[in-house]
């Protein structure tokens, strides 16, 4: 019956139609969702870092989040301009029951930041992550050497998508100036969930 | 069992032209159906390259400690499948259609922006996008180049605005790079939609010379008249059918179709008219075909029909039979005039009737002759058993030749007496006898018909003119022969233009007086072509020959025309005299013959004299002369000449041979 008031082909165009409207908001949905965020400490705690005349970035990432080489590859970009002003620790999610489901799957490398210092800080249990308020893979948390927050947010403008953004400008003129960035409002996180899964996708 | 539906060949070479566009069409068509296929088996290839592609990338996304499957995982198996299978589904129901060749373009176009999505819009990615552009190219439609190009550039435009970072690795919305984009795809599409059209010319050029080759074998395979194939096409056919029904054993009828009486109408309506009338009979007999059924122009008023069977009985054959006699109840229409056609048909079938292509049209040929023969308008299957008299003719026919070539043939000769006077002989009838070397004596109401048949009467007649004459002038310059010798000519030979001069010349070539011959002409023979009889007759008679209507009473003839030759002796037929002494009827007939004959000035002949009492009632009625049994048998050579020296030595005292 219905086979007979609708023809194939108009059938088969609207399917194509609702497909291409569905596929392209789930795309735009999954890119341009943000991870979760909670605000960070205004003060960097006493005796977690040693302490250095250089400002602080620290990252926090997921190790098998596809998103992360975007991350890397944004940092990489704001160090390249930086230069060496600043001192960054990557915050690497770490659990042993991750380590049982990652089971013969290879960490996400670093390889974009190989040519830049950096320490590499095992977050067991995303302890030191809970504790900085990251809830989200690519949170970046900027200190001032004088122990203040400057920017907390994320670096790249969409899940797994690298380019120029207005946050990288923001970072390099807080790194130069030891001031709070101004365009906070442009750093949500867009990432994988680091320790809970509150919006899977 | 071959296909009686056209194929791609016949389509080539239809009847109906075709023209250049049509088949650019065609062959364009042709060409789409192709890329299609093409296309689906690549699309579906791309879907399952989308769904590795996106696994490679990344597999999983994660939360903390769990993992679940990657969103563009998802993606690329459900949105990548509508993307393939669309395209794929209007390939299958529509394929070489526009709209499948558009549905392909925007699909590909969709396909190329998920997998730039996928990859995170890496630059290299977008090669897909040229790389399916010049795919696309391959169905030489710009205008599937130009949607295609409007897709992708819609699409990079919708991403610029609301996520610029996946089109331009930028957080901001960059109008000039879109335009760029744009720009670059545009140039592509110039290069492409120039080879498209350049391989359109190319095409067209090839459907022109295509169609070039398609009109010299439709004229070498159809004919110009009717637009039916030819009786070259028709035999090739009818060998490509044996060969595939041999190969699925299967049965088909061949019609053997011929109009009654063609000629005597062509001759009513004129050339142009007949021309007109086949072509009508042609598309009436068409139109009681089958679509599946080959009809072919023989040649002449001949056509030939193949139809499919189901068994080895011609059920379908004598079904369309009956169909064409019925769709010839209804006279035609010519110039206003009504002309009504009969039709005879014959049918044989493959392979009871034959193995071979000259078999089956032969027997089917002969079983319409057949229908000929005994009243026209009507059809008939062949069977061998029914045809094994015309075997037998047939090799009779070759005995006859053998019989002339070997001289098996020789003049037996009856004397002619006058009715009053029948001591002597007035003159011969010189009569064929053949004596076969297995048969035996053969009777001239055997071979005389079958040599009317087969056109060998000329030489018959030929041979005993020759024969006649050679004999006539030997016994006439030894002072033998009393009168002449009488020599029957067909009608067949009267009809030639050179029968006077063919004549005049054996006389001469043997040098036999002209008197010392008599030709007999039966009144048929005379009335079939009057003028050119009336010539001969007086030429010949001109030149010093007798002669005589022969079978007088028994053809058709006309007093008025007889009246215009001048004859010498007319001949009564046997079947009158037969009768003449017991039948009045006879009697009045055989009377007023005779009297008429006798007003004309002609001599009176009676043939068949059996009896006494035939011979007297003759004497009766004014007869001049008789001829029969009960004078003399007809004689062979020596036997006449023994007859002839007889008399010459012993004149008062006739001894001829008893009766």
């Amino acid at each position: 019956m219905l086979a007979k008031a609708v023809p194939l082909r108009v059938a088969l165009f609207s399917l194509a139609a609702l497909a291409v409207l569905c596929g392209w908001f789930q795309l735009t949905r999954f890119s341009t969702t943000p991870g979760e965020q909670s605000p960070a400490p205004a003060i960097l705690p006493a005796g977690l870092f040693p302490a250095n005349h250089l400002p602080l970035l620290l990252v926090f990432v997921h190790p098998q989040c596809s998103c992360t080489p975007a991350t890397f590859e944004q940092l990489d970009r704001l160090l390249n301009q930086a230069g060496n002003s600043v001192e960054l620790v990557l915050a690497v999610y770490d659990s042993a029951a991750l380590q049982d489901a990652d089971k013969g799957r290879k960490p996400i490398h670093p390889g974009a930041l190989l040519h830049h210092p950096f320490r590499l800080f095992a977050d067991l249990n995303g302890s030191l992550a809970r504790r900085f308020g990251a809830a989200t893979s690519g949170e970046i948390l900027l200190y001032s050497p004088n122990r203040q927050l400057l920017f907390q947010g994320g670096i790249t403008p969409g899940r797994g998508h690298t380019g120029d953004s207005p946050v990288n400008r923001a970072l390099l003129a807080a790194i130069a100036s030891g001031r709070p960035a101004s365009s906070a409002s442009q750093s949500a996180v867009f990432g994988c969930p680091i320790f809970r899964l509150a919006h899977p996708g | 069992m071959k296909n009686f539906l056209p194929n791609s060949f016949l389509s080539l070479t239809r009847a109906d032209p075709i023209g250049a566009d049509a088949e650019v069409r065609r062959q364009h068509n042709l060409l789409c159906r192709q890329i299609d296929r093409n296309f689906a088996w690549l699309m579906l290839l791309q879907w399952a390259f989308a769904i590795g592609y996106a696994l490679w990338i990344s597999p999983l996304a994660w939360a903390g400690d769990t993992s679940y499957l990657h969103p563009h995982v998802s993606l690329a198996i459900f949105y990548g499948g509508v993307l393939t299978l669309v395209p794929v589904i209007f390939i299958r129901i529509a394929p070489g259609e526009r709209v499948t060749r558009f549905t392909v373009a925007v699909t590909q176009m969709l396909m190329s922006s998920l997998l730039i999505h996928l990859s995170g819009g890496r630059i290299e990615t977008h090669f897909h996008i040229f790389g399916s552009l010049a795919f696309l190219a391959f169905y030489m439609d710009w205008q599937v180049l130009i949607v295609a190009s409007a897709v992708i550039a819609l699409d990079h435009y919708l991403r610029g605005v609301f996520l610029p970072f996946s089109i331009f690795g930028s957080y901001a919305i960059q109008p000039w790079r879109w335009l760029e984009h744009v720009g670059w795809v545009v140039f592509c599409d110039v290069f492409l939609i120039l080879g498209c059209s350049s391989r359109l010319r190319t095409l067209r050029e090839a459907a022109q010379r295509h169609i070039e080759r398609a009109a010299l074998l439709r004229r070498a395979h159809y004919d110009a008249l009717t637009g039916l194939p030819n009786r070259s096409y028709l035999s090739e056919w009818l060998a490509d059918a044996i060969g595939d029904a041999e190969a699925h054993k299967s049965c088909f009828s061949c019609l053997y179709i011929d109009f009654d009486r063609f000629k005597e109408i062509n001759d009513q309506i004129g050339h142009s008219g007949g021309d007109r009338l086949l072509a009508e009979v042609a598309g009436r007999i068409r139109s009681r075909l089958d679509d599946g059924a080959f009809f072919a122009r023989f040649g002449g008023d001949e056509f030939v029909a193949i139809i499919l069977e189901a068994g080895p009985s011609p059920v379908r054959g004598e079904e369309v039979a009956r169909s064409i006699l019925r769709a010839f109840s209804q006279p035609f229409r010519i110039d206003e005039t009504q002309v009504p056609v009969g039709v005879s048909m014959g049918i044989s079938v493959y392979p009871r009737h034959g193995s071979d292509e000259a078999e089956l049209l032969h027997h089917a040929d002969q079983a319409m002759y057949r229908v000929k023969r005994v009243g026209r308008n009507h059809y008939l299957v062949y069977s061998a058993h029914l045809f094994a008299a015309d075997a037998e003719r047939s090799i009779a026919e070759g005995d006859l030749q053998r019989a002339l070539r070997n001289g098996e043939l020789s003049l037996h000769y009856q004397p002619i007496f006058r009715t009053r006077l029948r001591n002597r002989p007035i003159g011969f009838e010189a009569l064929m006898r053949w004596v076969h070397p297995v048969r035996g004596n053969i009777s001239p109401a055997q071979f005389i018909p079958l040599a009317e048949e087969t056109g060998l009467i000329v030489r018959l007649g030929n041979f005993a003119l020759h024969e006649a004459c050679r004999q006539a002038s030997d016994w006439r310059h030894r002072g033998l022969l009393p009168g002449s010798i009488a020599v029957n000519v067909s009608s067949v030979q009267l009809s030639r233009e050179d029968f006077a001069e063919s004549v005049i010349l054996t006389l001469r070539q043997h040098y036999t007086p002209a008197d010392a011959i008599e030709l007999e002409v039966t009144e048929s023979a005379l009335m079939q072509d009057f003028c050119l009889a009336e010539r001969h007759l007086r030429q010949l008679r001109d030149f010093g020959i007798r002669i005589s209507i022969d079978d007088f009473g028994t053809g058709y003839s006309s007093l008025g025309r007889l009246r215009q030759l001048t004859l010498d002796t007319l001949k009564i037929d046997r079947l009158f005299v037969e009768g003449v002494a017991t039948s009045e009827a006879d009697r009045t007939v055989v009377e007023h013959i005779i009297g008429m004959a006798h007003t004309l000035g002609m001599k009176v002949v009676a043939e068949g004299v059996e009896n006494e009492t035939q011979l007297q009632t003759l004497c009766d009625l004014g007869c001049d002369q008789i001829q029969g049994f009960l004078l003399a048998r007809p004689m062979d050579r020596d036997k006449t000449e023994a007859l002839l020296l007889n008399l010459n030595t012993a004149p008062q005292s006739p001894s001829l041979p008893a009766a």
